[in-house]
């Protein structure tokens, strides 16, 4: 069969298998999918003393062009619009830095952020896809110990238990908070290893004490 | 050289920016089982109508890994299917293959395969009509409304009046389903046949409407019931004495042909799914 289009770039490449890995972790919450090793580098420093997560920044640009808006926030602080990283990822993405309340997509690089979850949109009874979609970085997904989490709802079999070792009592109190179905924010927990967990809305995340 | 030349379009043909778009609804779609996303559906090679919706997420989604398989009423070889294989096979180069077990995406109109799915598998469906309301509410923004307060009634008067006026639910494709016990959802034109297939299963559903623009999504594990009442309850189009007249298997969907022979002739039914046929045919030559 004769061919007429060409290979895909490495970053298509990346957007594309990225995007397989989100929308597995999505359907399947609870599983733990690897994202594709970013074809960039260099992305400038969240704050003085802390590296951005480079998994979680590509896997959120790739969703990123010059139709939605996003948010990002270190250090339970929103980020300003001039901050070096947001105009590094609006130069490469066309996408627009906007108000926590109006972001299509939000980037939390540091898991104290959580406590602004609440600030961001969950879309309308007509519209409930107008929601957030949030990108959370946190130190490790743990898969078969220390299981902090218990996960119910479609997508998942019976029930579905991951760990978020690192994360405070408050942080997973915000992080298990669901809004009534239809609307809700959909979350994607992004580790230093690339590992990647998704929360969609339809997920009941309940506590486990330990 | 010439090769240059040749590669005129994008992979998998969209531009960049329209599969992000396409990919973010997807995510949504997925986060809310049965609800309808709205997405542009661009214009495309094929007039819509003929599995642009389909066609739109598959290339969407593909990556040059997939192995891609195409089925048009479970048939490998008919007129849509033979040429949205050709369509994106010559825009991306992946491997494709009739064999369900063996590809990684599989692209449908009107069945889905008989074979069992798994969990590393991803269904496209094309859709024709994307809300299940349509024959109750044709003005679209009530029924945007109705499905946003979830408020179905006006289809279950629809669905008693099937049965006063037929006196058996007959709905023959597009059951209407309740998906996640929120939204109320079209299963395209898939027979009644398929349609447990889709409550509690282990591949993702994906529905793409491209003269709807609309996408929607069945995640694996996820409640998908049937409207029925008590007394009338869903059943599919299973026949206990009908079976293939090609390979013999009882438990599938049969298609009936008519075969004209010197008496006149006489109808026939095979299996649907073709490739599915082929695989137990070829079977059971390898047992003689």
């Amino acid at each position: 069969m004769t061919q007429v289009a060409a290979q895909p770039t490495p970053l298509e490449r990346f957007n594309g298998h990225a995007f397989r890995v989100l929308l597995d972790c999505l359907a399947r919450p609870g599983k733990i999918g690897q994202l594709p090793s970013p074809p960039f580098s260099g992305a400038p420093s969240v704050s003085n003393s802390k590296e951005p997560n480079l998994a979680a920044v590509a896997a959120c640009m790739s969703l990123l062009d010059q139709t939605v808006s996003f948010v990002q926030a270190v250090d339970a602080d929103w980020m300003a619009a001039d901050h070096p990283l947001t105009r590094w990822i609006t130069l490469r993405t066309n996408a627009r830095a906007v108000a926590p309340a109006l972001a299509d997509f939000a980037l939390f690089h540091d898991p104290s952020c959580l406590a602004l979850i609440g600030e961001l949109k969950a879309g309308t009874l007509l519209e409930p896809e107008h929601s957030c979609t949030l990108f959370v970085c946190v130190p490790g997904i743990a898969v078969d110990a220390d299981v902090t989490l218990r996960l119910t709802g479609p997508g998942i079999k019976d029930v579905a238990g991951v760990g978020l070792p690192g994360l405070t009592q408050p942080e997973l109190v915000a992080l298990a908070q669901r809004r009534p179905f239809p609307l809700g924010i959909d979350i994607f927990v992004i580790d230093q290893h690339a590992r990647c967990l998704g929360l969609p809305r339809t997920t009941q995340i309940e506590l486990v004490m330990n | 050289m010439s090769e240059k030349i040749d590669q005129l379009y994008n992979f998998a043909l969209l531009d960049e920016d329209a599969k992000r778009e396409i990919r973010r609804k997807l995510l949504k779609a997925v986060a809310l089982p049965g609800h309808l996303v709205p997405f542009a559906s661009r214009d495309l090679p094929i007039a819509r109508g003929w599995g642009t919706g389909g066609l739109q997420i598959t290339l969407a989604i593909i990556t040059p890994d997939d192995t891609l398989k195409v089925i048009d009423q479970g048939d490998d070889e008919s007129v849509n299917a033979v040429n949205l294989r050709r369509l994106i096979g010559r825009t991306t180069g992946v491997a494709t293959t009739t064999d369900t077990a063996s590809a990684s995406l599989i692209q449908t109109r009107h069945r889905i395969p008989e074979e069992p799915l798994r969990a590393d598998q991803i269904l496209v469906l094309q859709v024709p009509m994307a809300d299940p309301l349509r024959w109750v509410e044709p003005n679209l923004e009530r029924a945007t409304a109705m499905h946003s307060e979830s408020d179905y009634g006006k289809m279950w008067v629809y669905m008693y009046e099937s049965v006063v006026r037929a006196g058996d639910l007959r709905i023959a494709s597009q059951y209407p389903v309740m998906v996640n016990r929120r939204y109320l959802m079209d299963t395209t034109p898939i027979p009644r046949w398929d349609v447990p297939k889709l409550h509690m299963a282990e591949t993702l559903y994906l529905f793409g409407a491209g003269r709807e623009k609309r996408i929607y999504a069945v995640p694996p594990y996820t409640l998908v019931e049937p409207l029925q009442f008590e007394d009338y309850p869903f059943r599919t189009e299973y026949q206990p004495d009908q079976r293939c007249a090609r390979c013999g298997a009882e438990q599938v969907f049969l298609t009936t042909h008519f075969v004209p022979d010197a008496s006149g002739g006489r109808w026939v039914s095979t299996c649907s799914d073709a490739a599915y046929c082929a695989k137990r045919l070829a079977e059971a030559e390898a047992l003689l």
